[in-house]
């Protein structure tokens, strides 16, 4: 045991080093989980860690895609949303509920975890692969049967909690309780990305007919007025 | 009045003031949505300037924006020309990655500590991290929370405190607690894989 831990595990640190030891544990541990936060998120968006596409030809337009004072770009925008409605309309699954077009979304975009493991991997280490392998397969029932047996181990992070309910939710007969069940604790336990549990949380209770319990993770997410805020309105409006 | 925005991810001050103050109250959103769309743009950099790999680019542009993240909140960047700032700021923790047989330059306390001998001692291994991650599971969320903020962050008790409506000794206890729980669970299971 490195001396510096060993005296703060014992207590033989001044506050102000046991303070500085903490803040140092803490910051590592916490850009442990941004780096894993990032890695989720830019998965979501579709960028890949080996492929690095060529940059747009339109570069100085770049930061216009996300500029919040849109006024000169206006006419183009209209045109561009036009074209995307128009695509989305001609491309939207054949149905008209939108809580199926959503969960339909939802799956398109959540692409499978990235797992690496070490020389020896452990059991759970194993299992997470595969579960990873069936879910980019979109073998959701085995991914979700790898996932269970880690969580029984008691041996679950929160990413595999978050895995476990997208595998319950996406399988060929859904176990919508499963989800909302891997989903709370994934949320439970610190999965950075809460708002997107809420939504997903909320599809769950609705695709399982119960509309009272999908009220108020949509509430939280019209209230943060952010992610999925306007879906979420539309649904409490039904 | 000059527009600075694309110098600046397309952000306007006031978009810069908003991110930044959203980020201090762990609203993340803004500061996520403006560095997914311009994450391409830096590996490029990379790739372009410093020849980087797209895989290595990757992981450096991640380090980036953690650290990006944590200078705004500290006040330590203004609006100026963030996007020249962030690729500079990635090129030193490339150039630093590559010196150190690409292992990322671990966070410490003023980002410069790992190079002074007296805080040396100071940076956990990988091993004792993931410990650290295995205890931090049996936190509640406040607790979780309270020591992000804190500890993170950088805010201030007192900050805390005025923010959820509790007095500074509730929360400075309720810190102390949380942190307690913690060290005790790292304790045990720190002996339980010796």
């Amino acid at each position: 045991m490195k001396s510096v831990l060993k005296k703060y595990l014992n207590n033989e640190l001044t506050p102000i080093k046991a303070e500085r030891v903490e803040k140092q544990m803490l910051t590592q541990l916490l850009d442990k989980k941004q780096r894993n936060h990032w890695e989720h998120l830019l998965a979501v968006e579709g960028i890949e860690r080996n492929s690095l596409p060529e940059a747009p030809k339109v570069m100085p337009q770049t930061a216009k895609i996300i500029a919040f004072n849109p006024r000169p770009m206006l006419w183009k925008a209209a045109v561009g949303a036009f074209l995307v409605a128009g695509s989305w309309f001609l491309m939207r699954p054949a149905t008209s509920n939108p809580v199926e077009a959503y969960a339909a979304e939802m799956q398109a975009i959540i692409k499978a975890p990235e797992v690496r493991m070490g020389q020896n991997p452990s059991a759970p280490e194993l299992e997470w692969q595969q579960a990873r392998n069936a879910y980019a397969n979109k073998d959701f029932k085995k991914a979700g049967d790898e996932l269970q047996k880690i969580v029984e181990a008691g041996k679950a992070t929160p990413e595999q909690q978050y895995y476990l309910g997208l595998s319950r939710f996406f399988q060929q007969n859904p176990n919508y309780k499963a989800a909302i069940t891997a989903f709370l604790q994934a949320q439970k336990d610190g999965w950075i990305g809460e708002d997107e549990l809420s939504w997903l949380i909320a599809l769950a209770h609705l695709k399982n007919g119960d509309k009272e319990n999908a009220q108020k993770p949509l509430e939280v997410l019209v209230a943060k007025n952010g992610y999925k805020a306007n879906e979420a309105r539309q649904l409490l409006k039904k | 009045m000059e527009d600075n925005s694309n110098k600046n991810f397309g952000l306007s001050r006031a978009d810069f003031d908003e991110m930044r103050e959203k980020l201090k109250t762990g609203d993340e959103s803004l500061f996520e949505r403006v560095f997914v769309k311009h994450f391409n743009d830096c590996r490029r950099y990379l790739v372009s300037q410093c020849n980087a790999s797209p895989d290595d680019a990757y992981d450096v542009t991640v380090e980036t924006l953690i650290r990006f993240r944590q200078a705004l909140i500290e006040d330590k960047i203004g609006y100026d020309n963030l996007r020249f700032l962030f690729t500079q700021m990635a090129k030193q923790i490339y150039l630093k990655w590559l010196q150190q047989g690409k292992r990322l330059p671990t966070t410490t306390l003023d980002n410069q500590a790992d190079d002074r001998a007296e805080d040396s001692d100071l940076l956990f291994d990988d091993e004792t991290v993931n410990i650290l991650e295995q205890a931090w599971q049996n936190l509640g969320t406040e607790c979780k929370k309270l020591l992000k903020s804190h500890y993170y962050d950088g805010i201030q008790l007192k900050q805390i405190s005025a923010s959820i409506g509790q007095s500074d000794v509730a929360v400075r206890k309720r810190k102390e607690r949380c942190m307690e729980t913690l060290k005790k669970h790292f304790f045990e299971l720190y002996q339980q894989l010796q």
